[in-house]
């Protein structure tokens, strides 16, 4: 549900529910993680405190790094459902006591199980009053010295018991300093890999009692081998995986203990031996602190501000630089976005959360500065503003289906004009030709006599690409050819020589790269909004009645060479996904090296293929997943995603993008709607580029090198496919002896 | 305390054990527990865990190896084959006494072969209310309630997980037959989470301090609930111990455990 949605729905609960049980409501702030790797500030209503609870507002909340870490990078052993809020130990001031609470008042410090919100609402019996001379860090940290507490109290260390602590976290130097407090012969904290070695552990290295606080699976091999007979090895740190089978050898002989200590395992209601309440093993905590038995550790204590947790839990879940202890810092927001009670106003928030206003005043970064901005070749983008000073001559080969769209894109553009209507079926062409004007030919020599045709427009079915193309670029004629530019990368490099060697444009009609999303998805990436570009996924699946293959979409031109790989040059990869290979190519500026493909014809007649998959490693190092069918019953999935180190581009419905940067389109860490537009329009801005490349005001806006880097790619693909076979794009058509052409 | 070493070898139909004194008087071998840990290759990893030796005068003596291979023996409560199964049946009482046991508990055994046979007898022996399953689908004392202690004797992968299923939160599971050692497991899910005690529990004692004497005192007691207990045989092997030549036959269960008897 999006945000303003949801703000909106619960603002309403809030104050249905605040009226029925007459509670006012608070606002505040809290951190909210609502999917792995994505964190974020947000505004939250709370109801005044109930029976048996207090409402807290909290002045620092630690971070339990490991914990914190794990469920934002959703590590193994997590069991977490999105959104939710992260943290557990904090101190604060009471604000307000429910009914039937007695030992807190407000204006109380305390502290206890406090998630990191600005003013939460917390059961009186997690929370425990902090003595005047217990600092509020070392308060704050309260619930992991319960968590060490109730470790060591579990592990039944004795008096003259050897310790052995593995993990040098925050969590490991409290254990460790809560161990020594038990009267312990020894007590000694290992990092990782500071195990013992493989071989047999000497005498003198043997433990009694191994408090594991690694949260690290392996590290249970290196307990077990520092285990005297008899030994307690107990877990305190959730381990993120499954532990291998403890090592055979004198540890795999040793009778040894392993004792699992989780926090939530604790007394609920009143301590027994070897298991106390929270409330119990707090006190405890800040009765040792404040009579300066126990200091809790001695690192220091980084403070956040809560507005940067987004930062904060990136460089956590990276894990560089490693994080050791630190807490929210929640003094630094204003007091009016921290707590405070509030009224019948709906929120209306610092925060950007209306998708709609957002997708209103999204702005395609340098795009929407001036009208003469170039893309990446330099053609215009707003050529309407920039426009070819004539009108360019255009005749139309094949007057079918997508000739119909085309010429629409011709009409709309407004820079040129059609004279010709080319097809084999005259009734075809004089159908066109009483659309869109022009005269009406079965063969194109007399448009390409006619001195004011400047340029061809291919519509024809894929091996008429070609040909048609040779002969138009040697009567001299620039030449836009529907996709795909033919139907293997040689064709394609054929027409690229000829049209080189006439001097004239040579354009493949990819209207893909004029729609908004697609090209300030290509800005967002130039400015390095994404980063570096790990991956990209597309799935494009579609449902072809029998009758599409015959006869169109519109069935306007009965033929069946779509079903045909000599005539068509392939299935769903050639006709539908190189939509998709040209965009990805085109936003990310990568370019493919190697490739695997797995393709199938399941209800296509004829011999092209109707499902296909395929693997690609970019140069770069970026994985690309694509699949795609048109034999999909119900069709309509799909997806194209691109994301890197910093952010994701979806463009997919609706289009959107999340940056962790910032960036010219929205706020760090939010995700904001691109704007978005209809193949019409991009067609016809892609019509006014190829103009205005022809009247020379411009550059080529789809080079046909790039259509041929396509090509490429899919015929590799095919070839992959039939051998069955990791392959490598090649950068120039080049076919090997053994293997023969798409057709 | 006398001393004797002793090793074992195994080829498919023979079994050879060479032992001498290390010492004190030298010694007749009257009985042993053997184990392999691999039950289908009878020729590999095979092992002694406890040897019952009769001194001149009758006298029973028993031991189980140290890494070593060495065995200080130990006066005999009880005739040569009960003596020789003590040791696995002692090792597991000593886990119970460390981790505490709570009189009435139900004790739940998961396994059908001699190690589970032992469990039973040496867990209702210290207290337990003992029910044995040989399935994880079998009846047992947690259909409807977790039992509060598990012991996990066939070392087969999964069965470690099933045990702390089948454990109550707060309770005790103890894997004998070295299924820690051969199964991975998640700690956290089946142990941590639910703070559940799992308890390693080797084949042949490793005493801690203090615990000498309780094994002094405490044997007599164990071979009675032990008596009777052994490796059923399903196949027979010849046995031939050096350098006295003596012979015996060794029972061999489809577990790995055998028991070797030396005639006369």
């Amino acid at each position: 549900m999006p945000l303003q949605k949801r703000l909106i729905l619960e603002w309403g609960i809030a104050r249905l529910r605040a009226a029925a049980k007459r509670r006012g409501v608070w606002r505040g702030v809290r951190v909210v993680c609502h999917a792995s790797g994505w964190v974020r500030l947000e505004p939250v209503e709370i109801l005044g405190p109930g029976p048996g609870d207090v409402l807290v507002r909290s002045r620092f909340s630690a971070v339990s790094p490991g914990t914190e870490r794990a469920l934002y990078s959703r590590l193994p052993n997590t069991h977490v459902s999105h959104p939710y809020t992260p943290g557990y130990s904090a101190i604060g001031t009471v604000i307000e006591v429910g009914p039937g609470v007695t030992p807190f008042r407000p204006g109380d410090r305390v502290a206890g199980q406090i998630p990191h919100m600005s003013v939460a609402n917390v059961r009186a019996d997690r929370l425990i009053p902090v003595t005047t001379n217990v600092g509020d860090i070392e308060a704050a940290f309260v619930t992991l010295g319960v968590i060490a507490l109730q470790g060591v109290r579990k592990a039944g260390l004795r008096f003259g018991d050897r310790v052995a602590v593995l993990g040098r976290g925050v969590l490991g130097i409290l254990t460790s300093r809560v161990a020594s407090l038990a009267g312990p012969a020894t007590v000694s904290i290992r990092g990782r890999g500071e195990g013992p070695g493989k071989s047999d552990t000497p005498a003198e290295a043997l433990h009694e009692i191994i408090l594991d606080v690694s949260g690290n699976p392996d590290a249970l091999a290196d307990a077990a081998r520092m285990a005297a007979p008899g030994a307690r090895i107990v877990l305190i740190g959730s381990s993120r995986g499954v532990s291998p089978p403890l090592p055979q050898g004198n540890a795999g002989a040793m009778p040894i203990e392993i004792r699992g200590a989780h926090a939530q395992m604790r007394a609920d209601k009143e301590s027994l031996p070897g298991r106390w309440t929270f409330r119990d093993e707090a006190g405890l905590y800040m009765d040792w602190v404040s009579e300066g038995r126990l200091v809790p550790f001695d690192l220091p204590v980084e403070r956040i501000d809560p507005r940067e947790a987004w930062r904060f839990y990136r460089r956590l879940g990276r894990g560089e630089p490693p994080v050791r202890a630190a807490v929210f810092d929640w003094d630094r927001l204003p007091d009016d976005l921290r707590s405070r009670t509030t009224t019948f106003r709906p929120p209306v928030s610092v925060f950007r959360t209306d998708p709609q206003r957002e997708r209103q005043t999204a702005r395609i970064p340098r795009l929407a500065r001036s009208g003469r901005q170039r893309n990446a070749q330099g053609a215009t983008m707003h050529p309407k503003t920039n426009g070819p000073s004539r009108r360019l001559g255009i005749a139309f080969v094949g007057c079918g289906e997508i000739a119909l769209r085309n010429a629409q894109a011709v009409a709309d553009a407004g820079v040129a004009e059609i004279r010709w209507a080319i097809d084999t079926s005259e009734d075809l062409a004089r159908d066109f030709a009483g659309r869109w004007g022009g005269r009406v030919a079965s063969g194109i020599a007399s448009a390409l006599d006619d001195p004011q045709v400047d340029s061809i427009f291919i519509c024809t079915p894929h091996h008429l690409h070609a040909p048609l193309c040779l002969q138009a670029v040697a009567a001299g004629k620039h030449v836009l050819v529907e996709k795909p530019i033919a139907r293997d990368a040689p064709e394609a490099a054929t027409m690229i020589e000829g049209a080189r060697a006439a001097g004239v444009v040579l354009s493949t009609c990819y209207p893909m790269r004029y729609l908004p999303e697609v090209l300030a998805a290509k800005g967002l990436v130039r400015e390095g909004a994404v980063g570096r570009i790990h991956g990209a996924k597309i799935a494009e699946h579609i449902y072809r009645e029998i009758s599409y293959w015959f006869g169109g979409s519109s069935g306007r031109s009965r033929s069946s060479w779509r079903t045909r790989r000599e005539t068509s040059g392939g299935g769903v990869l050639l006709m539908n996904l190189c939509h998709h290979l040209d965009a990805l190519l085109f936003i990310t500026g990568l370019r493919p090296d190697r490739i695997y493909c797995e393709s199938d014809r399941f209800a296509a007649p004829g011999d092209v293929e109707d499902l296909v998959a395929l693997t690609i490693r970019m140069t770069g190092g970026a994985i690309v997943s694509m699949d795609a069918s048109t034999c999909a019953p119900g069709g309509g999935h799909r997806v194209f995603e691109i994301w890197g180190a910093d952010g994701q581009i979806a463009l997919d419905e609706p289009p959107r993008f999340l940056s962790l940067r910032r960036n010219a389109l929205g706020s760090p860490n939010e995700w904001s709607h691109l704007p978005r537009g209809a193949e019409r329009g991009a067609r016809r801005d892609f019509v006014r580029a190829f103009a205005a490349a022809v009247l020379g005001a411009a550059a080529n806006p789809v080079p046909p090198e790039e259509s041929l880097a396509v090509q490429l790619l899919i015929d590799a693909a095919y070839r992959s496919a039939e051998r069955q076979a990791p392959l490598s794009i090649p950068t120039a058509p080049e076919w090997p002896a053994d293997v023969v052409p798409n057709r | 305390m006398w001393s004797r070493i002793a090793e074992i070898t195994s080829t498919r139909d023979v079994v050879r054990i060479r032992h001498e004194g290390i010492s004190g008087p030298e010694c007749r071998l009257r009985a042993a527990l053997v184990r392999w840990e691999e039950p289908e290759d009878p020729t590999r990893r095979v092992a002694l865990v406890g040897v019952a030796w009769e001194a001149p005068g009758g006298a029973i003596s028993w031991g189980w190896p140290d890494v070593a291979g060495r065995f200080e023996l130990r006066t005999g409560p009880d005739r040569p084959e009960v003596c020789s199964v003590l040791p696995p049946a002692l090792s597991l009482a000593l886990a119970f006494r460390r981790g505490g046991v709570e009189l009435g508990e139900r004790a739940l055994i998961l396994g059908d072969g001699f190690l589970a046979r032992l469990a039973c007898a040496v867990a209702s022996a210290v207290g337990y209310r003992v029910v044995q399953t040989s399935e994880p689908g079998g009846h047992d004392a947690g259909d409807s309630m977790r039992a509060d202690v598990v012991i996990e004797t066939t070392a087969v992968p999964n069965r470690l997980e099933w045990a702390t299923t089948r454990c109550r939160d707060w309770g005790r599971v103890y894997s004998l037959g070295g299924g820690l050692t051969s199964v991975p497991l998640n700690y956290y899910a089946h142990v941590h989470r639910r703070a559940l005690t799992l308890t390693q529990v080797p084949d042949r004692p490793v005493l801690c301090a203090g615990e000498e004497e309780i094994v002094t005192r405490g044997t007599a007691r164990l071979a009675d609930a032990v008596r009777g207990i052994r490796p059923e045989g399903v196949e027979i092997l010849d046995a031939q111990m050096f350098p006295d030549g003596s012979s015996g036959r060794l029972e061999r269960e489809r577990s790995g455990w055998g028991l070797l008897l030396v005639e006369g």
